[in-house]
C-alpha cells in the first residue's frame, strides 16, 4: 500500500507532464506537496486541481543553481521539514550531432538535468531540512542506459545523475536516506504530443522511439506510480537503483 | 482513497509460501485483497500461514509440492484452479535453496538441484501460467521472479546459487519480450541480505564477524522480508502496468557500487 499520509514532499519540475501527474498522485495518497517550477500560471492551475489544503507552490528556475539554497530554506521554513523530494525537472536539446555540440549547449542541459539535481540533494539533506526516513526519487531516462545518435548531452546528463545517485546512496544510507531514480522511455506528455505533431505518428522517428516499447506508450501515471512507491515507507530497503519504467524498452 | 497497489479480485500463485519472503508475500497480497494459491514443500508451514492470514477476504488454496518434481507442476496448478474458481492473474516464484560450497566441493547433483528449484521450476511455472488455460486472458497478468544481488555481482563459494539467480535475470528479460503478446508482464526482484531462516542458517556457518560484515555491505543495513514483499506487491499490481523486463534491486544499496 502506498501510504503517504501527511508526508511533506517537494516536487521539482511540477508544472506539466510527469511532474504534474506525480504531484497529483502523491497528494491522492495523502501527501502535502510543494510544487516547484518556473511558470506561475501553470503551477496555480495544478495547485487548484489538487486543492489548496494539499498543495502549494514556489517559483524557481532550477538552472539558477545559486538560488537553490535559499529556495529550499524558504520551503522548509514555510512548510516544515521534508519527507521526500521528486526531482522531475529535465530538458532535452533534441537531436544535436556531436560536431555541433558546443560546451555551452552541454552546459545548459547539464545545469538542469544534473548540477541542479545534485544541488537540491545537497540542500535538502542538510541537517534541519529533512525528517528521518527521507526519500529522494529522480526521473532519469532509458537514455542513461542505452546509446543513441545525436543525444550525447541528454544521455550523459542522465547517466551522470544515476551515477551520482549510486554514490550518494552509499554515503547517506547510514543516515536512513534512500535515493533512487526511475528510467522511463517515451511517455505520453505534451512534449511527446508536440513531437508527434512535428514528426507524424507513422514517421520513422516515432517508430524508432516506440517500436521497442513492447507495452506501447506510457501514461504519465505509470511513471508517477513508480515514483510514489519509491517515496513511500514501503520502499525502506531500496536505495541506489535506477528502476526502468519503460514497457520493456531496455530489455532489448 | 484509491490504493494503486490494490490486488482486489486478483488470484496469485506464490511458491515457497511457508516461510521467509514467500510467507511475507502471501500475508501482504492477502491483505491487499488477493485470492491465493500457496505452494511449498512444508505442509504444516502452509497450514500455519493460511491460519495467520488477515486483513483480506480472498479465497486461499494451499498445496504441498516438491518443485524439483517439475512434471507435477502442471496438474497442481490446474487442480488448484478449479478449487480457487478462477484463472490466475499473478505468479511469484519465491521458492529457492542456497548453496554455499566452494567449486571443488560442488557436485553435479547439487548444482542441478539448485538450478532446478531456483530457476527451472520458475520456467515451468511460467509456462503453465502463460498457457491459455493458466492465466486470466481477459486482463493484464504479472509474473515476478526472485533473483538476488548475487545474480548481479560475484561472491566466493556461491557459484551454484549465483548461476541460478543470474539465469533468472536472463529469463525475466526474454520472457518479458515473448509474453508481452499475451499481455503478461515479467519482472524480477533482486534482494540483498534479508533476515530469514535461510540467511540466518548461512550466518551460523561463519564466525561472529560475518553478520557485521554483511551489514557493512548494505548502506541501509540488513533487510526484512517485508521490504521484498512490498516490491513484489508493487510489481503484481496495476501501479506497475508499464514495467516489464525490469530487474528491481531491493538491496539496501548493496549493488550501488
Amino acid at each position: 500500500m502506498i501510504d503517504l499520509k501527511d508526508k511533506n514532499i517537494l516536487v521539482v519540475g511540477a508544472s506539466s507532464g510527469i511532474g504534474e501527474k506525480t504531484a497529483v498522485v502523491l497528494a491522492e495518497q495523502g501527501a502535502r506537496v510543494v510544487l516547484l517550477a518556473r511558470r506561475e500560471s501553470r503551477l496555480i492551475e495544478v495547485c487548484n486541481t489538487i486543492g489548496s489544503d494539499k498543495a502549494s507552490y514556489c517559483l524557481c528556475d532550477v538552472s539558477d543553481i545559486e538560488s537553490i539554497e535559499s529556495v529550499v530554506k524558504k520551503i522548509v521554513s514555510e512548510h516544515g521539514k521534508l519527507d521526500g523530494m521528486a526531482y522531475v525537472a529535465g530538458i532535452s536539446d533534441g537531436d544535436v550531432p556531436v560536431k555541433y555540440l558546443s560546451y555551452e549547449r552541454q552546459l545548459t542541459t547539464f545545469k538542469t538535468n544534473y548540477f541542479a539535481f545534485v544541488e537540491f540533494v545537497r540542500q535538502v539533506t542538510k541537517r534541519g531540512n529533512y525528517n528521518d526516513g527521507l526519500r529522494i526519487v529522480a526521473v532519469s531516462s532509458v537514455a542513461s542506459l542505452r546509446g543513441e545518435k545525436a543525444h550525447v548531452a541528454y544521455s550523459a546528463s542522465k547517466s551522470a545523475m544515476d551515477s551520482a545517485i549510486r554514490c550518494i546512496a552509499k554515503e547517506l544510507g547510514p543516515k536512513g536516506i534512500c535515493i533512487n531514480s526511475v528510467a522511463p522511455s517515451m511517455v505520453n506528455t505534451e512534449m511527446y504530443q508536440h513531437f508527434l505533431e512535428v514528426q507524424g505518428e507513422e514517421s520513422e522517428a516515432n517508430m524508432k522511439a516506440v517500436g521497442r516499447q513492447y507495452l506501447g506508450l506510457a501514461e504519465t501515471s505509470d511513471v508517477a506510480n513508480a515514483i510514489a512507491f519509491l517515496l513511500s515507507p514501503d520502499a525502506r530497503f531500496i536505495t541506489g537503483i535506477t528502476l526502468p519504467v519503460d514497457g520493456g524498452f531496455s530489455t532489448t | 482513497m484509491i490504493n494503486p497497489m490494490s490486488l482486489e479480485g486478483k488470484s496469485i500463485i506464490i511458491t515457497g509460501a511457508a516461510s521467509g519472503i514467500g510467507k511475507e508475500c502471501a500475508e501482504l497480497c492477502y491483505s491487499l485483497g488477493a485470492n491465493l494459491l500457496l505452494l511449498d514443500l512444508n505442509k504444516e508451514g502452509l497450514l500455519a500461514v493460511k491460519d495467520s492470514l488477515n486483513g483480506g477476504n480472498g479465497t486461499v488454496v494451499i498445496r504441498d509440492i516438491d518443485l524439483a518434481d517439475l512434471d507435477s507442476i502442471k496438474s497442481v496448478l490446474s487442480d488448484a484452479k478449479s478449487e480457487l474458481g478462477c484463472s490466475y492473474n499473478g505468479l511469484v516464484h519465491c521458492a529457492g535453496i542456497p548453496s554455499v560450497l566452494p567449486l571443488r566441493a560442488l557436485s553435479n547433483e547439487q548444482f542441478e538441484r539448485v538450478m532446478r528449484i531456483n530457476t527451472e521450476a520458475g520456467l515451468v511455472l511460467a509456462k503453465c501460467f502463460s498457457s491459455n488455460s493458466g492465466h486470466d486472458t481477459g486482463r493484464q497478468a504479472s509474473i515476478v521472479f526472485i533473483s538476488s544481488v548475487y545474480g548481479v555481482v560475484g561472491s566466493a563459494a556461491n557459484v551454484a546459487y549465483a548461476t541460478s539467480k543470474a539465469a533468472i535475470i536472463g529469463m525475466t528479460k526474454s520472457l518479458a519480450i515473448e509474453l508481452v503478446k499475451k499481455n503478461i508482464r515479467v519482472n524480477c526482484v533482486a534482494p540483498g541480505f534479508i533476515q530469514t531462516k535461510m540467511a540466518n542458517g548461512i550466518s551460523s556457518m561463519f564466525d561472529n564477524d560475518y553478520s557485521e560484515k554483511i551489514e557493512e555491505m548494505h548502506p541501509l543495513g540488513w533487510g526484512e522480508a517485508i521490504d521484498i514483499a512490498n516490491a513484489i506487491a508493487f510489481l503484481l499490481s496495476d501501479a506497475s502496468k508499464w514495467t516489464t523486463g525490469a530487474v528491481f534491486n531491493v538491496d539496501g544499496g548493496f549493488t550501488a557500487q
